[in-house]
């Protein structure tokens, strides 16, 4: 396997054992991290934000502490710029955000360092998550660490070329429609989307509410698990999380790097096989389903008919919730005001055009339209029912019998910089694939199944509500018969 | 009004008297220092989420039920967007397409009216956006935003600016009632806007209707109201039309303004929060709400008059505040007489609460206290007059009624010879009155009325002290 | 504003009425790009219209979320603020969030 290397060889796990047991510091971990980082970070633009002396002040804290006892202790982790922190300016990849300091922290970055883990830096996003390439960040475009002429994918680019890039084994992104397992499979990384509710979405910044998910970064299916883990819970502060105990994931995922698939139900969507996938994207994935099945899993034919549907669902529903969301950004409260003196309209108009960049104005204008009055009905109240559709796609799958269903994760390997950004539907559809699990509100897992071209390729799991420790064991052995893991 | 009849409909937001505010823990006190009951939520914070106030949905159940709606099992919060300084979100958390509650009524008895009301939903209030405050640009305050409000809307069902007064005097009636709100407009946490139309009187079309805002108490909204319907009366006759619009009461002149340059209606493209699942209570939940609704004015009115047999205006007044009738109710159960209990809370007590500014809660004697002080009276142990003393001697000194009596002497006095003693003092003291009184001059009884009263310090049974001093007339 | 024939194309001047309820100001070259480009994706919304038949009703799948609303107590304490707004806001005289001034008389609340 070509390209950068990982962080560390060790499993996540067992970093964080060393830790505890004093046989390996934090402080060293978090000097190999802000060492990879200087260098990655020139070529990649993968942070928009660090403080190294934060970061080893923090880590020089744990190994004096108690607090060298947790999951993830000592383990280094970045964390995508929408989530909010309270050390570090949170930017979500935009103007209108420039320099806030977020005055509390996500619910998910508080059980982080409860756990252990040093936070050292905040990862390039597109712009409010809204992209596939993070070309759309206003701190200037994230490259692939395979490639630094390509993109890594997006919105979560920085977070996947973070750990693609070797600077930290972990990180956390978020996803609406694919935004972590998407440039985890252009930057051959593994990515999870969790069911919806699974993870509290208190502290990260809204794109689309009822479709985003914090997801996890890793090198491998259990290093995900783990991150996981720690992350996922009801929070009583989000009124969308789901009140389910989380299980042993990580134990999910040996189980499936141990014992293979035998028994394993695994469907196969003819509708995510057809045309417009890349020749080396479909000869992998080809290669995937092989491997699946000599380690005992049977395959299954099945159809998702609504698939085609997705990405136009996709792209009333989540525009049409951003309107929203993004209306608290005027300048008022916090953030940069731009005032031309001309009263309160024009300071809102002002704050807002300079603030915001072109494909976030874009989905405003979209969202803020399919909401209006007399096109309610048309465009939203239909998406809304072409959602249930889909999700009823995968009740019928699953409630077949099949326990995973394998799809590529993305039509394509990662493109050149500057390729797509002429069109923007053109780039929408890179979702196609992955935006239907956000829809759906299911569980999503891309792994790493190959080159193509040298460019990575992910293969990706999807699983039934809840059933990430499903998808987990699928994902992971998977990854042992390609000969991947730990 | 030229035979047109106004057709008035009120929108009444409430604030409802939780802890917390409805999505996020912050307290609320009206008197804070600005922007100090704040918290990532109702800042509207990137990444902040609403989460739902348990206290807030009791008391929007017991408002909605103690005006006699269904309340819907299942409900849902949307959002209603707009941009405005004081509202953080640029949306507001409220209910459109399911609210909590529909189809109830309010009946003004005095007017004779049944009032239907359209439907009560709960929703979060905005912040506050001072003009004055800072030179030449505006302040906004959040402490407000995120206070629990319901907003109850009626049917066009008013016909005149009386009624809606008095419309809005029994709907705050019924929510202190129910313990909703403390209903003070002066506070804020009631507010009204208002629909009104008029049509010939008689007829069953709706004219166009203009919404009438800035009313800031139950006086305003009758003036305003008032005003807009003989403007419109005005028009019609003078063969115009109504155009539809927001006018806002400029109480200094008496006048509803039209709003400047607000030709486009709003869009507020509402759409279900995703935020909050939809709102759920059972039937057994909400049939336990209504049992434990207290007695509704109506009916506690009736029962004063039916069981207590007080006159109508005895219980209108007592029940016109829960506490004053919790009083009365209790007093009168103690003393066994109704109109007495009536006639001290009525008359003493409530003009204690009007010079001390103080609730009745605070009322200092302990019914008991009351009661024992009306059983004197009822026995004519202390006059009446003197009864007054006692009760101000009660207050002060917080001790019971028979023991002031006593350690005052302002027992009324009725034994015969004592009385005789005071009489005959009275005589000796003025012989020449007494010889003119004892010829039969009958106007100085009163003359010696007030030397025996005098002289026992006005503890002298008036009556009984009277028939004696008669009885020297003509001997 | 609805359109029966379903085929509605956005023009130049909806575009601006929408920049306008989403307070966003446009140069002339973005209300020309995005009529464009916001016509294109609605022709794929299109899709949807065009695919399914009218609503089988109010079936609700699940979607994964919390099962019901959970009601938050009265104890409960607010998530505390790190840093007052003079930490973060751009204007924050007296303890004062300042905006351009607002005409009194216009609180009809939308400027």
């Amino acid at each position: 396997m070509s390209g950068p290397a990982r962080f560390d060889p060790r499993p996540i796990g067992d970093l964080a054992q060393a830790v505890r047991t004093g046989e390996e510091s934090a402080r060293a971990l978090a000097e190999t991290a802000l060492a990879r980082m200087g260098p990655a970070d020139e070529a990649l633009n993968i942070f928009l934000a660090s403080d190294p002396d934060a970061t080893l002040a923090a880590a020089d804290a744990l190994d004096a502490g108690p607090g060298a006892a947790g999951p993830l202790a000592g383990v280094p982790i970045a964390l995508k710029d929408n989530l909010a922190t309270a050390d570090l300016p949170t930017t979500c990849g935009s103007r209108i955000l420039e320099n806030f300091v977020s005055p509390y922290e996500a619910t998910v970055v508080r059980r982080l360092r409860a756990a252990g883990a040093v936070i050292v830096g905040k990862t390039n996003m597109d712009e409010f998550a809204m992209g596939s390439s993070t070309e759309n960040s206003a701190y200037g475009p994230a490259r692939n660490p395979h490639d630094p002429a390509r993109v890594p994918g997006g919105s979560s680019g920085g977070s996947a070329a973070a750990v693609a890039a070797g600077v930290v084994p972990a990180a956390l992104g978020s996803e609406t429609g694919g935004s972590v397992r998407q440039p985890a499979s252009l930057s051959g990384v593994v990515g999870v989307k969790p069911t919806y509710g699974r993870v509290s979405r208190y502290g990260l910044v809204a794109f689309a509410s009822s479709l985003d998910q914090v997801g996890t970064l890793a090198n491998t299916v259990a290093d995900a698990a783990a991150v996981l883990e720690v992350i996922a819970g009801v929070d009583p502060l989000d009124s969308t999380s789901a009140d389910v105990p989380v299980g042993d994931l990580v134990g999910a995922a040996r189980a499936g790097a141990e014992e293979g698939l035998r028994g394993v139900v695994i469907g196969v969507p003819r509708e995510c096989f057809g045309e417009g996938l890349e020749d080396g994207v479909r000869a992998r994935c080809e290669g995937a389903l092989e491997a699946m099945a000599a380690a005992g899993a049977e395959l299954r034919d099945v159809s998702l008919p609504h698939t085609a549907l997705a990405v136009p669902t996709y792209y009333v529903i989540a525009p049409a919730e951003a309107s929203s969301n993004l209306a608290r950004y005027d300048g008022v409260r916090y953030g940069p005001r731009w005032d031309p003196e001309t009263g309160l309209l024009g300071m809102y108009e002002e704050t807002r055009a300079r603030g915001f960049g072109a494909e976030v104005k874009r989905r405003i204008m979209l969202g803020t339209y399919v909401l209006s009055a007399g096109y309610y009905d048309r465009y939203y109240g239909r998406a809304q029912q072409a959602r249930m559709r889909i999700a009823s796609d995968f009740r019928a799958a699953f409630g077949a019998g099949v326990d995973a269903i394998f799809t590529p994760t993305s039509p394509t390997t990662a493109f050149g910089l500057g390729e797509r950004t002429g069109d923007p539907y053109r780039m929408y559809l890179a979702d196609v694939f992955t935006a239907t699990a956000n829809l759906a509100g299911i569980p999503g897992i891309s792994v790493p199944i190959g080159f193509a071209d040298r460019l990575p390729v992910g293969g990706q799991i999807l699983a039934d509500h809840f059933a990430e420790a499903t998808m987990f064991r699928v994902a992971a052995g998977l990854e042992r018969a390609l000969g991947g893991g730990s | 009004m030229r035979g047109y009849e106004p057709v008035i409909g009120l929108e009444v937001h409430v604030q409802l008297a939780t802890t917390s505010k409805m999505f996020c823990g912050d307290r609320y006190d009206f008197g804070a220092e600005p922007n100090t009951r704040i918290c990532p939520v109702c800042l509207g914070l990137p990444g902040a989420l609403p989460t739902v106030n348990r206290e807030a949905v009791e008391l929007a159940v017991r408002a909605a039920l103690g005006l006699r709606c269904t309340v819907h099992e299942r409900s849902v919060f949307a959002r209603k967007n707009y941009f405005y300084p004081d509202l953080p979100k640029g949306y507001q958390i409220t209910q459109f397409d399911r609210p909590l509650a529909t189809g109830g009524h309010l009946d003004l008895a005095e007017r004779g009216q049944r009032v239907r009301i359209r439907r009560v939903h709960v929703e979060e209030d905005a912040g506050r956006s001072l003009h004055d405050r800072l030179e030449g640009r505006t302040a906004v305050d959040l402490n407000r935003a995120g206070v629990p409000l319901i907003e109850i809307v009626s049917e066009p069902d008013v016909r005149s600016a009386e009624d809606a007064r008095v419309y809005l005097a029994r709907l705050k009636q019924v929510l202190e009632y129910v313990g909703a709100s403390d209903c003070d407009m002066e506070k804020g946490s009631l507010r009204v806007d208002a629909n009104v139309s008029v049509r010939p009187a008689g007829s069953a079309q709706l004219g166009t209707r203009t919404e009438v805002k800035n009313l800031n108490s139950f006086a305003h909204v009758e003036h305003a109201l008032r005003y807009e319907a003989e403007r419109q009366a005005g028009v019609l006759a003078g063969g115009g039309a109504v155009v539809h619009e927001t006018r806002l009461w400029d109480a200094a002149k008496g006048v509803a303004r039209p709003m400047r340059g607000k030709e486009e209606s709003h869009d507020y493209r509402y759409f279900p929060e995703p935020d909050l699942p939809p709102l759920v209570l059972t039937a057994r939940e909400i049939e336990a709400a209504r049992t434990a609704l207290p007695e509704l004015p109506e009916a506690r009115a009736r029962r004063f008059r039916e069981e207590l047999g007080l006159p109508a205006y005895d219980a209108d007044v007592l029940t016109a505040n829960r506490e004053h009738a919790d009083f009365f109710e209790t007093l009168a159960g103690l003393t066994g007489d109704a109109k007495a209990a009536s006639n001290w809370t009525m008359g003493e007590v409530l003009a204690w609460t009007n010079e001390t500014g103080r609730p009745i809660a605070e009322f200092p004697a302990p019914p008991e206290h009351l009661a024992e002080l009306i059983a004197l009276v009822a026995d004519a142990t202390v006059s009446s007059t003197a009864a007054r003393d006692v009760f101000a001697l009660m207050l002060e000194r917080g001790e019971r009624p028979r023991d002031i009596v006593v350690a005052e002497g302002l027992a009324q006095v009725r034994d015969e010879g004592t009385l005789a003693s005071w009489v005959a003092q009275a005589l000796d003291a003025h012989p020449q009155e007494a010889a003119r009184l004892r010829s039969g001059e009958v106007k100085l009884v009163g003359f010696f009325m007030g030397h025996v009263m005098r002289l026992s310090g006005g503890t002298a049974d008036p009556r009984q002290a009277s028939e004696l001093v008669r009885q020297e007339v003509g001997r | 504003m609805d359109d029966p024939s379903g085929r509605a194309a956005i023009g130049r001047a909806e575009v601006l009425r929408i920049a306008r309820l989403a307070r966003l100001r446009l140069g002339d070259e973005e209300v020309e790009l995005f009529t464009r480009q916001l016509n294109d994706i609605l022709a794929h919304a299109q899709e949807i219209a065009d695919a399914e038949p009218d609503a089988s009703a109010d079936e609700e799948p699940a979607r994964g979320g919390a099962a019901s609303l959970r009601l938050r107590d009265p104890g409960a304490e607010p998530d505390p603020l790190l840093a007052g707004p003079e930490a973060f806001a751009p204007a924050f005289p007296d303890g004062l969030f300042a905006v351009p001034r607002l005409e009194a008389m216009d609180e009809d609340r939308s400027p």
